[in-house]
């Protein structure tokens, strides 16, 4: 057997006759994962206790205090907003919630303040969530009756509206009607003739007329006497028998006499009498057509004005048709708006997107999604306080001088040690493959090589660092308490305890390359999500850098140690 | 006439500087073939630290070890590439360097195993290793469990178990009863006839002035006496002891009576295990005529006893000078 095989025995006959190193160092990690797999080996929330306080309790603050006690959660009400704050200092209640004194719907102090204790961490974080989401619950349900409140309103408003556009269209066909009739009215308006066609002048032209008529008259009567004397002169200067002359005499006598009679009768009708008769009757006729002139005047002005009337009114009439058409389309609109609003259900309108969520992977029972993580501390806790401890047992041992003093290089014992500690948490991650087959059967089988992969570099880096750990102290207490401190750091800057999203930038991009977290991302990404080794190369890089960074490191150490 | 050739191993103006403080310089000491050497110093006096500076344990300031090669027939210095001469020693420390977990067997195996040696040649390695320590009988048995005299011997059986040409013992009786301590020298003498060459310290003189050939007296950090024990006697033990033991164990009366006697030098007066020790310088009929006077008369006196003084007072008054 050659010299490093039995120097891996030696390591191995020393550990399985300390028993009790075995069983903490080997079997602890194991039984860890056994333990925390029976406690989160369900999908059940924990059962948190809420303190409650108002000074005012109404019907809106005990309904949201009875949405906040479900299943996971129990109210207390305590007797004072101190009382309540100071039940979650101690740890009486996980969190306390004071509601403003008389919260209903409307007042003006609606501010529900919840004290958490974020020194629990992740429990904090599970009581924010969770009471967010009831408070978020209760607060969409009141938004839902709100919105059944408006709805039922709204519907109301449209069956109106519904009404007033038939009333519109009825008020529309009125105004047309309307329109029709005053467009007759303006025609009928239009249509008076106020022309008198006659004017004062016209009787003055009447009387100077009859004047004329009268001189003619005169001068016709004159003409005619004359004519008549002339006719008798002529009858008496001609050659007529005495008969025919008197005849003609007779005839122009007679004719005289017409004549006369006529001239006599017209005489008659412009006698002073009769003509101031006339005239007074002109003078009226005169007076009465100014008069009626006047009238036809205001006839006309009052006819225009009526038609100015007539025609604003038309214009109004249009402009009212107008509005009355877009306030029938405004309520068309509106009724369509209501109608399309109608169609929703106060649900839709509260709550318009439902955030789903949904695992990446599903399984039914947070044991197998905390399992990579479990798998990964339990590497890390083993490799670096089983490694630390195998190193620092062989400095402690009595027979580590024969060991120095033989031919046997450092290097050799420093391998021996290391497969000796791959060989044991080889062991534990066997066993742990074996207990996450029950949970990812198909995934271990179907990417076994990958895991496998992903657990010895895990295991490879934090052996390493172990061991450097042993080397540097020396001594059991020191290495144990120096390798324990360095998990607890790897743990602190990792997502177990909080989201490294939660630290300082500096921070945060710090221990985006801690190898704990790179591991758990690893073991993750090959059991959870089968991811293959091409697909995690630059993670599966980073790891195997860091511990070849280690050994070199190590390997400087040595070599100037040696040359001093 | 010693040859040159006799020595095994050669150190040469060594010195030790450990933190900074010197511990040994400038010593000299031959290491014969086959010899049993004794390194012998009070405590602190620096023997455990040339042993590990030996077997290239701890750093050697200065100087130079040279070991007289067979194969090479010359002398060639193992400082230079002292990997290659790590089989060439076996080391017993004064605290066994064992793993208590494992059995005898299971050290024995582990060790053998760590020196590069043929497996057939191991087994039979271990077969003798075991007769020589007389723990063949006890070889399944669990370290930690074996008696203060077994695991010493488990101690040299694991030193030896290469059979290397060198052995050194650290204090190797260091908190044994008298009769473990026999065995232990029993062993040694054992091994060292067979041919192993043997450097021991020790703080006791008188335990290895009979088994070993020479001793080395490191004082003062450098060698202050190489030789055998007999030539160490020789030169130091130029004084008598006269131990005198009373009834009463009051010793002025007798003191008084001593000192007043003009013929009789005391060079030195002890009180040890309830009895006065007196060093003189005086023959012994000098001595003698003085005890006769001591004793006329007195009647509290109950054991007079002239001796030679041991090695290790010799080796007490060596230092106190």
């Amino acid at each position: 057997m050659n010299k490093l095989a039995l120097i891996i025995k030696k390591n191995f006959l020393i550990l399985v006759k300390s028993r009790w190193l075995s069983l903490v160092v080997v079997l602890g990690p194991l039984l860890i994962i056994f333990l925390t797999g029976i406690a989160f080996d369900n999908l059940n929330e924990y059962k948190i206790n809420i303190g409650v306080y108002s000074d005012s309790y109404t019907e809106l603050t005990n309904s949201f205090i009875s949405k906040l006690n479900t299943e996971q959660f129990r109210t207390i009400k305590a007797k004072s907003e101190a009382k309540c704050i100071d039940d979650a200092k101690i740890g009486f209640s996980h969190t306390c919630v004071i509601f403003p004194a008389n919260l209903s719907l409307g007042s003006k102090n609606k501010n529900v303040a919840i004290y958490i204790d974020y020194s629990k961490l992740n429990l904090a974080w599970i009581v924010r969530d969770r009471l967010f989401s009831r408070v978020e619950e209760k607060s969409a349900e009141i938004t839902k009756e709100l919105t059944e409140n408006i709805l039922s309103k709204l519907l109301l408003t449209k069956n109106e509206i519904l009404t007033d556009i038939v009333l519109l269209g009825l008020a529309g066909d009125n105004e047309d009607e309307i329109s029709g009739k005053n467009n007759e009215a303006f025609l009928l308006i239009t249509s008076i003739n106020t022309t008198i066609g006659l004017n004062a002048s016209d009787i003055d032209k009447l009387e100077s007329k009859i004047s004329s008529v009268k001189a003619a008259f005169d001068i016709t009567i004159d003409k005619a006497t004359g004519n008549v004397e002339f006719s008798e002169d002529i009858v008496n200067s001609g050659g007529f028998s005495e008969s025919d002359k008197d005849d003609y005499l007779d005839e122009l006598d007679e004719q005289k006499d017409d004549i006369e009679g006529q001239r006599q009768y017209v005489e008659s009708l412009f006698s002073p009498a009769y003509s101031g008769s006339i005239n007074n009757t002109l003078g009226n006729i005169k007076l009465r057509v100014i008069r009626l002139n006047l009238n036809a005047n205001i006839t006309d002005a009052l006819i225009a004005s009526s038609k100015a009337n007539l025609y604003n009114i038309s214009l109004m009439l249009s402009l009212n048709g107008k509005l009355i058409n877009k306030m029938a389309f405004s309520m068309d609109n509106v009724k369509k708006n209501l109608e399309s609003i109608d169609k929703l259900s106060a649900e839709d309108i509260a709550s318009p997107v439902i955030a789903d969520i949904k695992p990446l992977t599903s399984y039914n029972s947070y044991l197998n999604y905390i399992f990579p993580t479990l798998m990964a501390m339990a590497i890390m806790f083993a490799s670096l306080l089983l490694s630390a401890i195998v190193v620092v047992m062989e400095f402690s041992t009595p027979a580590y001088f024969r060991n120095a003093i033989s031919p046997t290089g450092n290097v050799l014992f420093f391998s021996a040690s290391y497969l000796t500690n791959l060989s044991l948490i080889g062991l534990q991650i066997f066993i742990m493959l074996l207990i996450s087959m029950m949970f990812f059967f198909s995934q271990v089988i179907g990417n076994i090589l990958t895991i496998l992969a992903v657990c010895f570099l895990t295991a490879s880096f934090f052996i390493v660092l172990g061991m450097g750990i042993g080397y540097l102290f020396k001594k059991e207490q020191m290495s144990i308490l120096a390798a324990t401190f360095a998990s607890s750091i790897f743990l602190f800057l990792s997502n177990v305890l909080t989201p490294i999203e939660n630290m300082p930038e500096f921070f945060m991009r710090i221990a985006q390359f801690s190898p704990f977290i790179i591991s758990v991302s690893l073991l993750r990404k090959s059991i959870l999500f089968g991811q293959s080794l091409i697909s995690i190369n630059a993670e599966i890089l980073y790891l195997v850098v860091f511990t070849l960074s280690l050994l070199a490191v190590y390997a400087a150490v040595y070599y100037r140690n040696l040359r001093r | 006439m010693r040859k040159a050739d006799d020595d095994l191993l050669r150190i040469g103006n060594l010195a030790i500087i450990l933190g900074g403080k010197t511990i040994l310089e400038n010593i000299n000491i031959n290491v014969r073939d086959g010899e049993m050497l004794g390194l012998v110093g009070v405590s602190g006096a620096g023997k455990t630290s040339l042993l590990n500076s030996i077997i290239g344990y701890y750093p050697v300031a200065r100087g130079d070890i040279l070991y007289n090669s067979p194969r090479k027939k010359r002398l060639i210095s193992i400082l230079d590439k002292f990997s290659n001469f790590r089989g060439l020693f076996g080391f017993s420390a004064q605290n066994p360097s064992f793993y208590p977990e494992l059995s005898v067997m299971e050290n024995l195996e582990y060790f053998a195993s760590l020196y590069n040696i043929p497996d057939d040649i191991k087994v039979q390695n271990i077969e003798r290793a075991l007769k020589l320590v007389k723990l063949h009988e006890h070889k399944n048995a669990i370290a930690k469990n074996l008696s203060g005299g077994m695991k010493k011997r488990l101690d040299i059986a694991c030193a030896i178990v290469h059979f290397p040409k060198v052995l050194l013992l650290d204090e190797p009786t260091s908190d044994m009863d008298p009769l473990l301590r026999i065995q232990i020298w029993g062993l040694v003498e054992d091994i060292n006839k067979s041919g192993t060459t043997i450097i021991v310290a020790s703080h006791f003189l008188s335990e290895i002035e009979h088994i070993c050939d020479r001793i080395v007296l490191i004082h003062n950090k450098r060698v202050e006496f190489e030789g055998s024990p007999k030539h160490f006697r020789n030169i130091h033990a130029k004084t008598k002891e006269i131990h005198i033991a009373t009834r009463d164990g009051k010793y002025s009366v007798i003191l008084k009576k001593i000192m007043d006697m003009p013929f009789l030098e005391v060079k030195r007066v002890l009180k040890k295990k309830g009895r006065i020790i007196i060093h003189s310088k005086e023959s012994d009929n000098v001595i003698n005529n003085a005890i006769s006077k001591l004793l006329r008369g007195e009647t509290n006196i109950s054991d007079v006893e002239v001796t030679n003084p041991s090695m290790d007072m010799l080796f007490k008054l060596f230092v106190e000078k």
